[in-house]
């Protein structure tokens, strides 16, 4: 048998259209061929080819992991998502498991309740290993909720965004009047916490909230001891409050027409709600899918089921029963992505990881996870 | 007209009558084509615009790897556009998806020809469909496995080495 023909050497050009094809969803894919030689490490690692990457695969960058919040001390922080190779990111350097308040457009917000009081809340990046210590917000150590969002303006595609300007809006307890929630944000471009402003919750206030939702300049979060959502609109500085139609634990969603969704997991049904208004113009809940989850799904078991993450744009639900699942929304396609546990939350990550970042990391110098 | 002088016409099954043109390979071969279809390639057509004698010379393609770009061209260019999501659409779809995955069934050697000339020639479509091919080969293997298929060689010293592995390490399971 004749052996076959040695491939003809490819200008660099050329080479570029075929990486640029690799993966994101994969990012070892990429990772891999950049180690070939050096010529490849040059043009992975090339500013240029990296932004093409980004733009090649357009938005939304893809899901990577999802980062957890749990009760005990046994349960993974980290439940990766990337197939077939695992993706881990970055660890923080922190011994103390922060809370995972928000994940969105390349950023973690992260809470610490034992930190000093000006390391309490701090930004990570989970794919550079960039971390940002904010300034004490007016409420102090008595954070409830907060959410972290890209400040670019309307026009970014969140793709490559994640060193750029953000604000936090981080919602307070007050100490001294009971039941007050107070709303503070933050700018980075500022420096410093702007915007204040109280609505009088009673005993829904107390125990930590779910974590935000955004759409456009508005942050729903879910209040954890009566079915209901609050919404903060950054434009108006102002609170407004939603019923839920569910009266069991569930995920805030975004809905493809860009409106307020919910999801939430009863027996072995995934159900999935649309907030829209009805003829006379009033805004109600809609009940608008039920996706029946299939075997290995199993709600006879000893561990609760419940709805813990939602990552937009891939429309990916992580559902918690005898295993950890993802649904694909899209597919109604169910994936077992890690083990059970005693979880809060999941948030996820989502990003390119491109052979910059790696050694980016390396110069932080980070702990393990 | 100076354009028409590349122009031939073969007549068409239905009766009618379609301009062809000609296409000489890098090895002399000549190649009588449909016009729609050599014009998925944007350097022909501006060949084609700027006219010329005895056909037009394609120096940098050969014959073996042109007769396959123009298997994909003359593919490509039948297709008429039936009302999108209806069904002769979606079977048509269906049948190009399928006629792709077949031309594509060949050797590396054959594949990276085909990127050059499809990056020469400016065919986008088969520029995507072949760079794919190669991505989805390369997508699963390790560096090594990579340079054995291309012949490269690893130009790294082993302190670079270590470096690199050092700089990804515990990033992927």
């Amino acid at each position: 048998m004749a052996s076959p023909r040695p491939p003809p050497e490819l200008m660099a050009d050329l080479v570029v259209e075929i990486l640029l094809r690799l993966p994101p969803a994969d990012p070892a894919c990429l990772i891999r061929a950049s180690v070939v030689c050096k010529s490849w490490l040059r043009l992975t690692s090339d500013a240029n080819f990296l932004r093409r990457y980004r733009a090649f695969h357009g938005a939304p960058p893809p899901l990577l992991a999802f980062l957890s919040n749990t009760r005990g001390k046994n349960e993974p922080r980290l439940v990766p998502f990337t197939e077939p190779t695992p993706f881990k990111p970055p660890a923080f350097d922190c011994s103390r498991r922060p809370w995972v308040m928000d994940c969105r457009h390349g950023r973690a917000l992260l809470f610490d309740m034992w930190a000093d009081s000006e390391g309490a809340l701090a930004v990570w990046d989970p794919i550079t290993g960039d971390r940002q210590i904010l300034p004490k917000p007016g409420c102090g150590r008595h954070v409830s909720a907060a959410a972290v969002l890209c400040a670019a303006g309307a026009g970014c595609d969140h793709l490559d965004c994640h060193g750029g300007p953000f604000l936090v809006v981080c919602l307070g307890i007050s100490a001294t009047h009971g039941g007050v929630v107070d709303a503070h944000v933050y700018s980075s471009e500022a420096g410093s916490w702007g915007a204040l402003a109280s609505v009088q919750l009673g005993l829904d206030s107390y125990g930590r909230m779910n974590c935000g939702l955004v759409i456009r300049d508005e942050v729903y979060f879910t209040l954890k001891f009566s079915a209901r959502i609050l919404k903060y609109s950054l434009g108006t500085n102002a609170f407004s409050l939603i019923g839920v139609p569910v009266d069991i634990q569930f995920v805030l969603t975004r809905t493809e027409d860009d409106s307020l969704g919910l999801a939430s997991v009863r027996d072995s049904n995934l159900y999935l709600w649309s907030r829209k208004d009805n003829l006379e113009g009033v805004a109600g809940w809609v009940n608008c899918r039920v996706i029946k989850l299939q075997a290995p799904f199993s709600t006879h078991d000893r561990f609760a089921t419940s709805v813990i993450g939602f990552a937009e744009g891939v429309d990916v639900i992580l559902v918690t029963a005898n295993a950890m699942f993802a649904v694909e929304l899209k597919s109604g396609k169910v994936t077992k992505v890690g083990r059970p546990g005693d979880y809060y939350s999941a948030l996820p990550i989502m990003g390119f990881y491109t052979p910059d970042c790696g050694r980016r990391n390396h110069r932080h110098g980070l702990a393990d996870f | 007209m100076a354009a028409a002088d590349s122009c031939d016409g073969i007549s068409t099954s239905g009766g009618g009558w379609e301009k062809t043109v000609t296409l000489v390979s890098s090895d002399d071969a000549r190649f009588e084509v449909r016009e729609a279809a050599a014009s998925l390639s944007q350097t022909v057509r501006r060949m084609i615009r700027a006219g010329g004698d005895g056909g037009i010379p394609l120096p940098k393609v050969d014959a073996r790897t042109l007769s396959t770009v123009l298997e994909y061209c003359n593919k490509h260019a039948a297709v008429p556009a039936p009302a999108p999501e209806s069904s002769s659409a979606e079977a048509a779809a269906v049948d190009l998806e399928w006629f792709d995955k077949e031309l594509m069934h060949v050797d590396l050697a054959t594949l990276c020809s085909l990127i050059r000339a499809a990056d020469y020639l400016e065919v986008a479509g088969l520029l995507d469909l072949t760079c794919k091919t190669v991505a989805d080969m390369i997508k699963s293997k390790t560096a090594e496995e990579i340079r054995q298929m291309f012949g490269i060689q690893n130009d790294f010293t082993p302190e670079e080495e270590e470096q690199l592995s050092r700089e990804n390490a515990g990033v992927f399971e």
